[in-house]
């Protein structure tokens, strides 16, 4: 039977025995997005509009700490797999062929910056709020991979041409404001940099190209076949997208101080320094030019449960980062349980990444070794509860062999 | 299998749906609005100021008040004369050298007025020629007593064969501006009289043609627009009497209250910029406060007196005009009743004799460039009072569009100030509706302190304090059907006593807003 080849961002992975002579197709999809302190009561205001009221505003206030983040990934993909077409003359190599459509969101409120937004500046007269390392990242790419897998071991390595959609990233270093004790002055530091794709449309916008690399490998620790151990390590989007000229660049720098207006223009009819331009009084520097952006890359190393083996039981775990500032590295631990050969259920505890705790729940059905269904989320609580909850995930797979 | 995987997709898709209402939340805003000094220099201009010699201000004023020029007392009328011209005999045949001349003599009609020489400030003549000759002829004005920057002025014409009843026609109109006209006459004795030559002849270079004395060449000259700049002669004897209305919009700002001064003087001077004999009479000077319907006439000495103007001397490169002047103070007058009535519009009643005994100077009248009558105000009013409830109010335009992502929901104005003036002021905001009808007053929660005041030295010792003004919910809710906002302010001197003030004294302020507004995104 085919293995399920894992997800580029997050395995709903189960190892299958590695003997097959058939080709397989695969649709997967794969739909998180979370926060670590922000609750769904209070992101669902932003995703599906109403009214933040002051309770719900101060319930995620007490929670904010140094780090406030908000992150997702969304990603849809097919892979096509084809044992009987063999390269470098190997017989074990088999061709793996994949399109994936590719949403990343990450980003980092700082708690003064959401009090400052929430509140406003009134109850802060006399204080100086740091804006200090907020930050707010998107990318929409697509790839088109070719590659190779092992008919052995499951394992694979791809390189794929990505078409760049869409991007946008903004971030501060040393920012602050500051109201006086009596409002007679406002004043704001800002030091930052930012970059905007030229358009945010239409859905494939087409915007840049670029590269990645995917590596999958299993690791297979045989002893007696029902204590086989498979250990997966992946790196994703080893690559970089390069956006075209028309990118636009943004580079912060300023400090601005208003203390009103002045009585003798009004008096003196002169209206030069009523009128403000934002943009020069914010010191914001615009450029239009190409701009290299690399991709979110990710390292994952995990304990595959293995459906060749006898045991009912397996224990999963693992750990997963994505080189982004607001990324946490991401652990899980959970049970793997298969009553028949045709189901299996999972579960698993999971800390890191955008969110904090969460519980995840996966099922898995196979249809005489033809077809197969998975289906589950890594965020249980995030589906029924929106105040306990902080984020919701989806994801979906299914294969069928040719 | 199949339903359970719908179930899922359609909540998938429920879950990233578009937002059906807009994200909204209050949040509190506080920011500097305006902010700086005022002194009295930001209400008079500092050319109108000085510091006395008792070490406290004055406001000085040194200006016309009333004036009447030229075109008051001389009115040159728009004028055509017309005049033919035609050979005496009953045939003549006029060859290629043919020339006729002819003298143009004509008299102004001005009434009483007989001038002697004029020169012109603006004007036009239009000289208009009909030829009627059945051949071509060129025409000659020459205006020897007309100077045109010092040459004689002089037109030339050349006209094509006309009839009787198709003339040919050309005209050129002349701008006389700077023109120096001497109205003697050939004979240099009479007035009002223009005179000039004009030569008619062939401008045909071959052929010849016949003419009849009843064949006329017929020229118009109109004078149109003329104001003199210098003009000498007799300008006719007139009495004008008037009363005029002198509206003084800055006292509109006075709604009410009352102030008390303490010592004025003024110096009223009727100049005469002509050189002729004149005489004056000041009939009335009357303040009228519209507000409270008050009305204090001025009594001073001159008042319905004849005054005699004298000439003024000089000549037409420059003149020194006469003054009359008039005194005005606390001893001699109620100018202080009449000051402290605040008046918003003053009431001038005159009459002025021009040449009353007629032409006693054989027609030397003369008018220079430049030359008016005035009426010359010169006064100095040092800022010493005493104000209670002195109020002045103002109305600014103002237009709010609300916006859709920012909704205000009440807010207060603060203002932190530090002034100098030893005046107590409470303020009022109104906002008014397009009409002026009120719509809501903008309370503020107590007035601004005065400075405390040494009656010894003068000086002000500056109090600092805040005003704030409250926009409750239903005031923001209506400020999009405000078109206009009114200041009021009541100013009062402490136990209404005297004053005086120092050029030092400022009015330092800050005014912040603190606003709860609602983002919709």
């Amino acid at each position: 039977m085919m293995s399920l080849t894992a997800f580029a961002q997050e395995p709903t992975y189960v190892f299958e025995d590695t003997i097959n002579d058939k080709n397989l197709v695969k649709f997967s999809s794969y739909n998180t997005y979370s926060s670590n302190r922000f609750n769904n009561e209070f992101m669902d205001k932003f995703l599906f509009g109403g009214a933040i009221d002051q309770e719900l505003k101060d319930n995620n206030a007490k929670r904010l700490g140094r780090m406030n983040t908000i992150g997702g990934e969304f990603e849809q993909r097919v892979d096509s797999y084809s044992p009987g077409i063999n390269l470098f003359k190997k017989e074990h190599l088999g061709l793996k062929l994949s399109f994936s459509d590719n949403h990343y969101i990450s980003s980092n409120i700082p708690t003064d910056l959401f009090n400052l937004a929430m509140y406003g500046n009134a109850g802060y007269q006399g204080d100086s709020l740091d804006l200090t390392f907020a930050h707010a990242q998107y990318q929409h790419y697509q790839k088109f991979s070719v590659g190779f897998f092992d008919e052995r071991n499951l394992s694979s390595i791809q390189i794929s041409y990505v078409a760049g959609s869409k991007a946008a990233e903004f971030g501060l270093s040393s920012s602050h404001f500051y109201t006086s004790p009596d409002a007679d002055s406002v004043s704001l530091d800002l030091s930052g940099s930012g970059v905007m794709t030229d358009r945010f449309s239409p859905y494939w916008a087409f915007q840049g190209g670029g590269f990645a690399i995917d590596i999958d490998y299993n690791f297979i620790f045989e002893g007696k076949v029902k204590n086989r151990q498979i250990i997966n390590f992946k790196i994703n989007n080893l690559g970089a997208v390069f956006w075209n000229r028309l990118t636009n660049n943004y580079v912060i720098q300023s400090n601005t101080a208003f203390n009103g207006f002045d009585i003798q223009d009004f008096l003196n009819d002169d209206t030069t320094d009523t009128q403000i331009d934002l943009l020069d009084t914010l010191g914001i520097t615009e450029s239009t030019r190409r701009y290299v952006d690399f991709l979110p890359v990710e390292l994952v190393v995990q304990k595959l449960p293995d459906n060749a083996i006898d045991q009912k039981w397996q224990a999963i775990y693992g750990f997963k980062t994505i080189m982004v500032p607001d990324y946490f590295p991401y652990l899980y631990a959970g049970a793997y349980y298969r009553p028949i050969d045709e189901f299996s259920v999972s579960s698993r505890l999971s800390y890191g990444g955008h969110a904090g705790l969460r519980m995840g729940l996966n099922f898995n059905y196979w249809v005489k070794d033809k077809l197969y269904f998975g289906a589950g989320t890594f965020d249980l609580l995030g589906l029924v509860s929106k105040k306990i909850g902080f984020g919701r995930g989806f994801n979906f797979a299914m294969y069928y062999k040719l | 299998m199949t339903k359970r995987f719908s179930l899922i997709l359609v909540f998938s898709l429920a879950l990233f749906a578009c937002k059906k209402e807009p994200t909204s939340w209050s949040s509190n805003w506080a920011a500097p609005v305006v902010h700086g000094s005022l002194s009295l220099n930001d209400l008079v201009p500092s050319e109108n100021l000085t510091t006395n010699t008792d070490n406290y201000l004055s406001i000085i004023y040194s200006d016309v008040v009333y004036s009447f020029s030229v075109d008051t007392l001389i009115d040159l009328p728009d004028t055509t004369f017309t005049q033919k011209t035609a050979v005496s005999l009953a045939s003549v045949t006029v060859n290629p050298d043919f020339v006729y001349g002819d003298a143009y003599n004509q008299a102004y009609q001005l009434d009483q007025i007989e001038l002697k020489r004029v020169i012109a400030k603006s004007g036009e003549v239009e000289m208009t020629i009909y030829n009627t000759w059945p051949g071509k002829v060129h025409c000659t004005f020459d205006f020897p007593k007309i100077l045109d920057q010092g040459m004689p002025f002089s037109r030339y014409f050349e006209l094509d064969a006309g009839s009787m009843s198709n003339p040919f026609l050309a005209s050129n109109m002349i701008d006389m501006a700077g023109f120096d006209i001497d109205l003697k006459g050939v004979s240099g004795d009479l007035y009002n009289t223009l005179s000039g030559d004009i030569i008619v002849g062939s401008n045909e270079t071959v052929n010849s043609y016949n003419i009849t004395n009843t064949d006329s060449i017929t020229y118009e000259i109109s004078f149109k627009n003329l104001v003199p700049d210098y003009a000498m002669g007799y300008f006719g004897s007139y009495q004008f009497t008037d009363t005029i209305g002198i509206k003084l919009p800055f006292m509109d700002k006075l709604s009410g209250g009352s102030i008390q001064l303490d010592s004025l003087d003024l110096m009223l001077s009727i100049k005469n910029g002509f050189n002729l004999i004149a005489q004056s009479k000041i009939t009335l000077v009357e303040g009228i406060n519209s507000q409270t319907s008050s009305a204090v006439a001025l009594s001073f000495p001159q008042l319905n007196n004849t005054i005699n103007l004298n000439p003024a001397s000089g000549g037409l490169y420059g003149f020194t005009a006469s003054e009359y002047p008039i005194s005005i103070n606390n001893s001699n007058s109620n100018v202080l009743p009449f000051l402290e009535n605040l008046s918003d519009s003053i009431v001038l009643g005159y009459e002025l004799n021009v040449n009353p005994d007629g032409n006693t100077t054989a027609g030397a009248d003369e008018l220079f460039p430049g030359s008016t009558m005035d009426l010359y105000l010169d006064a100095e009013f040092p800022i010493s009072f005493a104000a209670n409830q002195l109020s002045l109010k103002d109305t600014f335009d103002i237009d709010y569009t609300s916006n859709s992502s920012i909704t205000p929901e009440n807010g207060t104005f603060t203002l932190s100030y530090n002034n100098g003036f030893p005046l107590e002021a409470m303020v009022q905001l109104e906002l008014l509706d397009e009409f002026g009808n009120l719509l809501h007053v903008v309370p503020a929660d107590n007035g601004v302190s005065p400075a405390t005041y040494d009656q010894i030295t003068y000086s002000s010792t500056p109090s600092n304090g805040t005003v704030i003004f409250t926009l409750n919910e239903t005031i923001v809710a209506d400020l999009e059907s405000a078109k206009k906002i009114a200041l009021n302010v009541t100013f009062s001197t402490e136990n209404a006593a005297n004053i005086k003030i120092q050029s030092a004294a400022n009015f330092d302020f800050t005014l912040s807003s603190n606003l709860q507004i609602e983002l919709n995104l």
